[in-house]
């Protein structure tokens, strides 16, 4: 599609925020979340543009119906456009609009570190108040820095172990990579780096124990990092949530992740298992319209509505 | 930042300092299910070790704080908390009452398989519950099963459960409470 005039100024009048969903599992649900929670906000009257930035396997564009996208992030990674809003598609949501990332290209899977920035760069630049961002599954550089960039990192997980596994490395690798990429004194960063290098082999049962460490060499240090892990306040979804014991374990992933990794999780609720959901995927439609008054729809209504609280308040 | 060895015994179990005997007891059951082996919450960050060590500092928090006398003691004493000491008393009736309905929503849900990871954390066989409240290994077995068509009334449901949770530390009537309102659904 094409931009209007008025979409190409650079500066956004509104305060833009974005919503990256991870969580470091594959199949726990994080397009069909992303997707739904865009659907939601544009029934709410907000302007969304939802990213599939799951560049390994990008299938953003199929939850909400569009069976060969016409223009994807690969045509803006490899330069092909020069504007990453000249990649955006219509959803067949009245107002949706997205941007694909199907392709088969190595290049586009395992994007190099300009390439990334300038995406990082352009995806700050679109001219929309709410950006939505599937951020695939893993933990590489590239997941963690889109997770990163977001003004609200939400985490996924399903109530099953190796979910659950996953959203604690998830979690543990996101605060290393923030601390190595932020804005620190040069000093403190190698400092930080050279506590991580040092300790590969599994020393990070705790965040506390790299405090430790960095506090060692250098007391003031220890103080930023401190600042910064309090900083770091993921939101956390549970799906495919089948008896009331495993709402609990929201909660529980929250305490525990308080007290052995210092992080503050925001616990914002969780979306029941539904045969509808499957159903729709099957319908090439996303669930939330296909079956607005099922239990899954209503879950994500509430969650999305929490979500909006906490973006606007 | 506060680390795992400076919480204090409200820290440990997430609760208020001003929290009733009623939330202690919720909270003691949860933390239990967080941190029992069989939990999965903690799975892929903690080491069997840890959820150990994490669970006797549970159980002496529990019991400090479950027991009117040691928990005005260890205010008093260990974090300097002064308080009326009407604070300790049991609360009433209609207290109770009210404090039910509001904490309805943020109960634990028990059922068999919460009382018997509690039971096996304090190394209590079912056998040893038997012999010393006279209930056959067959009710014992029910309750942990959660096989309600065993018991041939409530009444009896209600009356071992009562015994069997008095006898592991816990609250009978909120045990009872909540047990059946889970059973009921």
């Amino acid at each position: 599609m094409t931009a209007s005039k008025e979409e190409s100024n650079k500066t956004p009048s509104f305060k833009q925020k974005i919503w990256a969903v991870g969580g470091g599992k594959g199949g726990t649900g994080k397009s069909l979340i992303s997707a739904s929670l865009a659907v939601e906000l544009i029934k709410m009257g907000k302007k969304v543009i939802l990213i599939d930035a799951d560049l390994g396997g990008a299938n953003l564009h199929t939850c909400l119906g569009i069976k060969y996208p016409s223009i994807t992030l690969a045509d803006f990674i490899n330069k092909r456009v020069n504007e990453l809003k000249d990649v955006l598609i219509d959803s067949p949501v009245d107002g949706l609009r997205m941007i694909s990332g199907a392709s088969d290209l190595l290049n586009i899977v395992n994007p190099n570190y300009s390439q990334k920035m300038r995406l990082i760069k352009n995806i700050r630049l679109l001219p929309v108040e709410y950006i939505i961002i599937d951020i695939g599954a893993g933990t590489s550089f590239n997941v963690l820095d889109f997770f990163l960039i977001s003004n609200s990192g939400i985490v996924i997980a399903s109530p099953e172990p190796t979910s659950i596994e996953n959203v604690y490395h998830f979690l543990k690798n996101s605060i290393l990579r923030k601390l190595r990429i932020s804005l620190a004194p040069t000093y403190v960063r190698k400092k930080i780096k050279r506590v991580i290098d040092e300790n590969v082999d599994g020393e990070f049962r705790t965040i506390y124990k790299l405090i430790d460490l960095v506090t060692d060499i250098d007391e003031k240090s220890g103080e930023w990092l401190i600042k910064q892990i309090e900083k770091f306040n993921p939101i956390l979804i549970l799906n495919q949530v089948r008896t009331e014991e495993e709402i609990f374990i929201g909660k529980a992933i929250k305490d525990i992740a308080k007290k052995y990794l210092g992080i503050n999780i925001n616990y914002i609720g969780y979306i029941s298992y539904d045969e509808k959901v499957y159903q729709s995927i099957k319908k090439f439609k996303p669930f939330i319209i296909e079956y607005p008054n099922c239990q899954a729809s209503i879950n994500i209504s509430m969650v999305a509505k929490k979500l909006l609280e906490l973006s606007e308040n | 930042m506060k680390r795992i060895e400076d919480l204090n015994y409200y820290e440990l179990l997430d609760i208020d300092k001003d929290s009733t005997a009623k939330d202690i007891q919720d909270a003691y059951l949860f933390s239990i299910t967080k941190y029992h082996p069989d939990s999965i919450a903690s799975y892929g960050l903690l080491s069997d070790e840890q959820k150990k060590q994490m669970l006797e500092r549970i159980e002496e928090a529990y019991k400090t704080l479950i027991n009117e006398d040691k928990r005005e003691y260890y205010d008093k004493n260990i974090l300097n908390l002064k308080r009326d000491k009407t604070f300790y008393k049991k609360e009433t009736k209609k207290d109770i009452k009210i404090l039910k309905e509001k904490q309805k929503e943020r109960s634990v849900r028990i059922n068999g398989q919460v009382l018997k990871n509690i039971r096996e954390l304090k190394g209590t066989t079912l056998e040893e519950i038997s012999k010393k409240t006279k209930i056959s290994l067959f009710y014992l077995k029910a309750i942990e099963e959660d096989n309600y068509k065993a018991f041939p009334a409530e009444i009896f449901l209600k009356g071992f459960l009562r015994s069997y949770a008095k006898y592991l530390g816990l609250d009978p009537e909120e045990i009872v409470r909540n047990y059946t309102s889970t059973t009921s659904q």
